[in-house]
């Protein structure tokens, strides 16, 4: 008997975070978090994002954003460049170093994705999925 | 292995956003009794279990002992959460609802059910009440 079992809010945030670490867990054999390697993962596809751009796509606080992006500007994956003259929006890329580092992170993505639906079910979590989509979208 | 990963088929992120879309109504709600989400769900928890150590705390709430700090802070700060050492050993602290906090978790848990209402009215009781059940099954 879960803790909170009628709490659709407690339901989903313990979901989330038990299947985060599970997807840190594989990750962290490339230095990553599962939200590092969102956040690279989208800066990739657009080339270029301003920090709120970033923000605003991944539902995320600014601060979570900074925190979670500190370690990657500092080993050299992700870099800043200041948009003239507005010198407070931050362009965001990704370095070679970091385009590399996500290719590698891919597998491990993958071997997570693998655990879950293993233990979960393949079309259960396609099923799950569509309802968390759904839900996000309503 | 090199084809690219679309958001749509990561159960991650699909857990996350939802999460934090769901979370958002939520913390709308109880905003107005100053609390978060991770904040209520301590309050609630400390209301039926008193005394519990932050492992209990962070093993029962699946959360990461930084951030169940963070989330700690304001509350012990507001006089919310009290703490005492345990009796069987004076480095390990106990945490409880004070008197002050049993009256913000009243309030809260208002707050609560207007959030809940309002999710379920938009999403369907009965599907809610399906989506909780295949939720916790990760992770039980």
């Amino acid at each position: 008997m879960p803790f909170a079992p009628e709490d659709d809010c407690f339901a989903i945030r313990q979901a989330a975070r038990h299947v985060s670490q599970l997807y840190d867990r594989h990750l962290a054999n490339v230095g990553l978090t599962i939200t590092q390697f969102s956040i690279m993962g989208r800066i990739r596809r657009a080339g270029r994002l301003t920090m709120k751009q970033l923000a605003d796509e991944m539902v995320l606080q600014r601060t979570s954003l900074v925190r979670a992006i500190q370690p990657l500007r500092r080993d050299g994956l992700v870099f800043t460049e200041s948009l003239e003259p507005e010198q407070r929006a931050l362009l965001l890329g990704l370095t070679k170093d970091g385009e590399e580092r996500i290719l590698a992170a891919r597998q491990h993505w993958y071997a997570a994705q693998d655990e879950f639906e293993q233990r979960f079910g393949l079309a259960r979590a396609a099923a799950l999925r569509r309802e968390l989509f759904a839900l996000t979208q309503e | 292995m090199n084809r690219p990963i679309s958001y749509d088929e990561c159960n991650c992120f699909a857990l996350r956003q939802a999460a934090r879309h769901v979370t958002q109504i939520y913390e709308r709600h109880l905003g107005q009794v100053g609390l978060t989400a991770a904040q209520f769900t301590i309050l609630a928890k400390l209301a039926r279990t008193p005394k519990l150590t932050m492992l209990d705390l962070a093993d029962a709430m699946v959360m990461d002992r930084t951030t169940l700090v963070r989330a700690m802070k304001p509350l012990q700060r507001d006089g919310l959460v009290e703490t005492e050492s345990a009796e069987h050993d004076g480095r390990t602290f106990e945490f409880s609802l004070s008197k002050s906090g049993e009256k913000t978790f009243d309030q809260a848990a208002i707050a609560w059910r207007a959030a809940q209402d309002e999710f379920e009215e938009k999403f369907g009781r009965a599907r809610a009440k399906a989506l909780r059940s295949e939720l916790f099954d990760i992770t039980e």
